[in-house]
């Protein structure tokens, strides 16, 4: 655990590309939100192999949005009902559910509709926040947050000497 | 430098194929300890794997030697299979649901000895069904007919309605009493006497002018004795009247006990009824276990398809909503599962049939459960016996129906135990149809069995009932066994016949009816024991209110005298 914080305060840090990261921060919601049996999931987990979205911080921050999207399960539950019960858009799931993507998506499912449409809907708005965030730390936040007292406490800690022997 | 990094595939790929090992690695275990944990508590006793296997594509899963204990007998396996093969779904995994897409099942082992004993485990979720009279209280009560047991279980209604009687006629008494004080008493009567006599003689000594003033006041006296003396009859109506019906509740009363003996009787199973059926009742002992068996696994298995699944939506799993022709299955469901190879029951070693669809843990309306197996035994005299079973389980709008059906054709039994060690028969050829329909309001389960091509076997001396047994088995040469059970309402009620019943009851009718003259005659000085110190209270009592009778009479003569 100490070795991922450790390289997400790198990648922060480094001169990554902050449109690398934005991605990684876009698609960890993406994916920690889909449930297991959405084959969206694997879709997302195929596109950052492939992609050059920075690993670390996809994976710190999936941890950390599977957290979020647990505590937000009922919310996202009766979102999804709600939408799957409407009467206007029966006919429409009836032909989307009974296809093979409609299946494979697992559409008809309250929560693999909800996080699929949320996490879409809301992908391009995280990535441009994630470029903003990563410029805002490295500009404003990063000579802050190395004056702090926990910080100088931390860098000699066990975490610092990691990262100092990966930087 | 693109946006691409194909590297990334390879990493993924790695990623995969370590996943793959641990599975392969790990998963065998997991099944084992799975099946043996799981089934284990659902079946009341072990149940126990050689070794469990995944297939290259994960989906694919084979089980090696199932083993289900018998929990009635942990010395046997109710059934044993050799090989079972799984094809799981495996986008249901996900989901944490096992879906079966394909099951086969080779070589099925029924009541097989185990090697060590098995383990006893409390079943899981199961309702037992009530217990039923045939299999043991029924025959026993056949065999031997204990007085005292019979009386300790029989609710007893004459003592506590005398007692209560008794009760009733001494309040009736006290209303009387207490109506009583508001009629002319004794004292009364003597001062209208008095007062009778002075008009009288006022009469004698007065002249012709002071007559008519007597007499206006003699007729004024009349007036008021008539007036008291309606009061007396109409209280002496209502007192006759209650007598009367007194009278008639005691008769009706005394009946009581005639009823209470035939109660006995009945429970004795000495009732003209149940003495009819005596022949089925002991050649029935062995099928009853059968019976049993069917019915309680039945409603097990009712209770188990009745008992939906939990409707919490467990976290990261939605709720699935189905569309058009989708179903949202059980999180276990086996689509459609095979048998096939040989098939041991007991010593025997025959083949077996057959394929089951739409098992699982609960039941789907679009989807009936449904069994079809056929079975073939070697049998006697190079015939061959042959079974079937077919069972289907259906859920309409929350309601669960299941229909069964088993028939078998000569079918080898080697021995046949009839409610005694002093009797049975041997080497049987068993032809048997039995249906059983159970639903939310009752189950009814029809049978019928024919016994044929046996030889009887007995112990030297057969005594009592068992020797008339013998002699009838060895005259007939099959023996018929029609039955009905029903089951409603918590009780369950069998009806059961045999072709030996009238035969049998004709040897024995006059034992029969001599020990339930003995048994009534028991029963009857019981209850009158018991009864001896209310009854003469009673008598009492009911003779006290025919005085009271007797004294209004004499009252109202002396009143009438008056006028």
């Amino acid at each position: 655990m100490l070795n991922i914080i450790a390289k997400l305060l790198k990648v922060l840090n480094s001169e990554a590309s902050p449109r690398g990261i934005a991605w990684s921060i876009a698609l960890a919601f993406l994916f920690a939100a889909l449930p297991m049996f959405s084959a969206a999931k694997w879709v997302v987990i195929l596109i950052v192999a492939v992609t050059r979205v920075n690993l670390s911080s996809f994976i710190v921050f999936s941890a950390l949005f599977a957290l979020i999207a647990w505590l937000f399960d009922p919310l996202l539950n009766d979102l999804g009902l709600w939408l799957l019960t409407m009467p206007a858009l029966q006919s429409f799931w009836l032909s989307v559910s009974n296809t093979a993507f409609g299946e494979a998506l697992a559409i008809n499912n309250t929560l693999a509709l909800t996080t699929l449409l949320v996490g879409l809907i809301s992908l391009v708005p995280l990535y441009f926040a994630g470029i903003q965030f990563v410029r805002f730390y490295r500009v404003k936040l990063m000579p802050r947050v190395n004056q702090w007292r926990i910080v100088t406490a931390l860098k000699s800690t066990k975490l610092y000497q990691i990262y100092q022997s990966i930087a | 430098m693109g946006i691409f990094r194909w590297s990334g595939l390879a990493v993924l790929a790695g990623f995969i194929l370590l996943i793959w090992l641990f599975l392969a690695v790990w998963i065998d275990s997991w099944v084992e300890s799975g099946v043996e944990n799981q089934g284990s508590q659902l079946n009341g006793a072990s149940v126990n794997v050689d070794d469990a296997s995944l297939g290259w594509l994960l989906n694919g899963l084979t089980v090696n030697s199932l083993a289900i204990a018998n929990p009635d007998d942990l010395m046997k396996n109710r059934v044993m299979i050799d090989q079972i093969k799984l094809n799981v779904s495996l986008l249901s995994l996900f989901k944490k649901q096992l879906h079966v897409n394909e099951l086969s099942l080779t070589n099925v082992k029924v009541n097989q000895p185990r090697s060590t004993p098995a383990k006893k485990y409390e079943p899981l979720g199961i309702t037992e069904p009530d217990t039923w009279e045939w299999p043991k209280a029924s025959l026993e009560a056949v065999q031997s007919i204990d007085t005292d047991a019979v009386l300790a279980k029989l609710d007893i209604q004459s003592p506590s309605r005398f007692k209560q009687f008794s009760e009733q006629l001494g309040t009736t008494k006290a209303n009387w009493q207490e109506q009583q004080a508001s009629l002319p008493d004794e004292e009364k009567v003597r001062q209208l006497e008095a007062e009778y006599q002075a008009l009288q003689s006022q009469l004698k000594k007065a002249n012709a002018l002071e007559k008519v003033a007597v007499l206006k006041d003699i007729k004024s006296f009349i007036k008021k004795v008539k007036a008291e003396q309606d009061k007396i009859k109409k209280f002496k109506n209502s007192v006759e009247k209650g007598i009367a019906s007194s009278k008639k509740q005691w008769k009706e009363l005394q009946g009581l006990i005639e009823k209470d003996a035939e109660l006995a009787l009945s429970m004795a199973s000495l009732s003209p009824d149940g003495m009819r059926h005596i022949a089925s009742r002991l050649l029935g002992a062995n099928i009853a276990h059968w019976l049993e068996l069917i019915l309680k696994n039945s409603q097990r298995f009712k209770a188990s398809a009745e008992s939906s699944e939990k409707e919490v939506v467990e976290p990261r799993e939605g709720i699935t909503v189905p569309f058009g022709n989708q179903v949202v299955l059980p999180s276990f469901w086996v689509h459609q599962s095979t048998i096939s190879g040989d098939f041991y029951f007991a010593e025997q070693q025959g083949r077996i049939s057959g394929d089951i669809k739409n098992l699982g843990s609960g039941l789907v309306e679009s989807r009936p459960m449904s069994s079809k197996i056929k079975l073939e035994l070697p049998s006697f005299d190079s015939k061959t016996g042959l079974g079937e079973l077919a069972v289907t389980v259906k859920k309409t709008a929350n309601k669960v129906n299941l229909s069964g059906n088993v028939s078998l054709k000569d079918w080898p039994v080697k021995s046949w135990q009839l409610g005694s060690n002093q009797l049975g028969l041997e080497n049987i050829l068993l032809s048997s149809d039995l249906s059983i329909q159970t639903n939310d309001i009752s189950t009814d389960l029809v049978f019928e069995i024919t016994l044929g091509d046996y030889t009887v076997k007995t112990s030297e001396k057969p005594e009592g009932y068992w020797k008339y047994m013998v002699e009838l088995l060895q005259s007939s040469k099959v023996i018929s066994l029609t039955g009905r059970l029903i089951k409603q309402n918590g009780e369950t009620k069998l009806v059961a016949s045999s072709n030996l019943d009238m035969l049998f009851f004709n040897r024995i009718k006059q034992e029969l009816n001599e020990k339930a003259k003995q048994f009534e005659s028991k029963v009857k000085r019981n209850i009158n024991s018991q009864l001896s110190d209310v009854r003469s209270k009673i008598q009492q009592q009911l003779t006290g209110l025919e005085d009271f009778d007797q004294l209004l009479t004499e009252r109202l003569s002396s009143l009438e005298k008056l006028e």
